[in-house]
């Protein structure tokens, strides 16, 4: 059965232009990719937007994704930060706000149903939550601004009025924070994946 | 390693974050390519920035997001195949109906189909080639959804695998219709291609040029048939363009319509006419 392909499978089956593939696919990944886009370009119909232009670059240029280079889903992430980031771009800068602190967002989830990768996913989405949760203010603040919020390092300076190397030295922390106490909850939790 | 490798080599963590401008990311993109160090530290890094997406807190999809984003992912794609010839010469291959912009009988309740085709003006037919071009999308994305349908039918899948492994091109589009503007103000235009297999009977919808949507503000589509008007579902529209997929018992419609709703809850139209084209059924 489909559901069972792995990745890799689907994305020859995409290669070869198999409708039913990009659907299997786009089950799989829908509510990751569009709840990343949502908190990247925080507006519902923009997130669809930016589904949509992945989808159909994954049906398009399959061909570019190198397997050898790393996890599908690195791929896809990759896409869509792209495609959200130029999206953001062609708002002001200045008018741009800097995506939220996720709240109480309607999350609503039938896991009864869901293969053992969007499991997977779910699992190490909370332990990052989690992990994220313990860095500084200053730290939580380049991250969001960079990587959810599209920001280059000089936009950051200027929006908070802070030294480049500053930006810089926060960010080295904040990820190597992030690593130390990713791999330690890890490891607690007995995470072979 | 000379003092402005190692100012490069500070950037390891920004670029691994996606915090370099394009001119600096490509500097340190050069300066990867002979620095060990660096690949190591954007290597270890990779695995952490990989899980940040997954840190979003879920948001559920808005309804009917997946139906039109593989309806306009497929029929662009199958767009960019086809000529525009190849396009009429299969549209008339395939026995599609023509443009219908019917005569007008007195109008009756706001959202009469009869009423708003009174209205249809001569916009409604200046976009031939466009519409050609449009039909050809719309048929190949039901063409496309069509062949989902087939493939996810696991257990007849051994024995469907001729079929679906043949060119779409084979598949029948049983009606194809162009959308007219339902008043004069409208620049709107769309299609409506109703294909009918062994499942049922399946109506693709595109539409182009719309109104822009307000706030919970939602396209409807409406099957009708006397005063009977069934909602074949909403969609949203991205810069103007939006599709929706459905599949119906044929009920001997007559008419399908587009209306701009205040909401997508509505069970009975409210709103404002956009597009509206007779079907054969």
């Amino acid at each position: 059965m489909t559901e069972a392909l792995d990745d890799r499978e689907l994305m020859k089956r995409i290669g070869d232009k198999e409708p039913s593939a990009l659907e299997n696919l786009y089950d799989r990944y829908e509510k990751v990719i569009y709840s990343f886009a949502y908190r990247m370009v925080q507006d519902a119909m923009a997130a669809e937007e930016v589904v949509q232009e992945l989808f159909l670059r994954v049906w398009t240029h399959s061909e570019r994704y190198d397997e050898s280079q790393g996890k599908l889903t690195t791929w896809m992430f990759a896409l869509t930060r792209n495609i959200a980031v130029d999206m953001l771009r062609r708002k002001s800068v200045r008018d741009r706000g800097v995506p939220v602190e996720d709240a109480a967002l309607h999350a609503v989830a039938d896991e009864s149903l869901e293969p053992a990768v969007v499991v997977e996913m779910r699992t190490e989405g909370q332990r990052m939550r989690e992990v994220l949760a313990e860095l500084s203010r200053d730290q939580l603040q380049v991250i969001h601004s960079i990587y959810y919020g599209g920001m280059t390092q000089q936009e950051v300076a200027a929006r908070y009025n802070i030294p480049l190397g500053t930006v810089k030295s926060r960010v080295r922390l904040a990820l190597k924070q992030l690593k130390r106490h990713f791999k330690a909850q890890e490891r607690r939790e007995g995470y072979h994946g | 390693m000379d003092e402005a490798d190692n100012q490069i080599c500070e950037w390891a963590e920004l670029y691994a974050l996606g915090g370099l401008d394009e001119e600096q990311r490509l500097e340190f993109e050069t300066h990867l390519t002979g620095c060990a160090d660096c690949r190591k530290v954007v290597e270890e890094l990779r695995e952490i920035v990989d899980v940040l997406p997954l840190a979003s807190e879920e948001v559920s999809p808005p309804e009917g997001m997946k139906e039109r984003v593989l309806g306009r992912v497929l029929a662009v794609e199958e767009s960019k195949k086809t000529s525009l010839a190849d396009a009429l010469e299969r549209s008339t291959v395939r026995g599609v109906h023509e443009t219908i912009v019917p005569p007008a009988p007195a109008p009756e309740t706001p959202f009469s189909p009869s009423a708003v085709k009174a209205k249809a003006t001569p916009l409604s037919r200046n976009s031939l080639l466009r519409g050609a071009c449009a039909i050809l999308a719309v048929a190949a994305a039901a063409l496309a959804i069509y062949s989902v349908s087939l493939q996810r039918d696991v257990s007849g899948l051994k024995k469907q695998l001729a079929l679906t492994g043949a060119p779409s091109t084979e598949l029948k589009v049983n009606e194809v219709v162009q959308l007219g503007p339902a008043a004069q103000d409208i620049v709107a235009k769309g299609l409506a291609t109703i294909v009918i297999d062994a499942k049922g009977t399946h109506l693709l919808v595109q539409a182009e040029k719309l109104p822009e949507l307000s706030g919970s503000e939602a396209f409807q589509v409406w099957l009708i048939k006397g005063d009977v008007k069934k909602s074949a579902g909403t969609f949203l529209s991205s810069a103007g363009t939006g599709a929706m997929y459905y599949t119906f018992d044929p009920q001997g419609y007559d008419t399908v319509a587009i209306t701009l709703e205040p909401d997508g809850q509505g069970e009975q139209p409210r709103g404002r006419p956009i597009l509206i084209a007779k079907i054969a059924g």
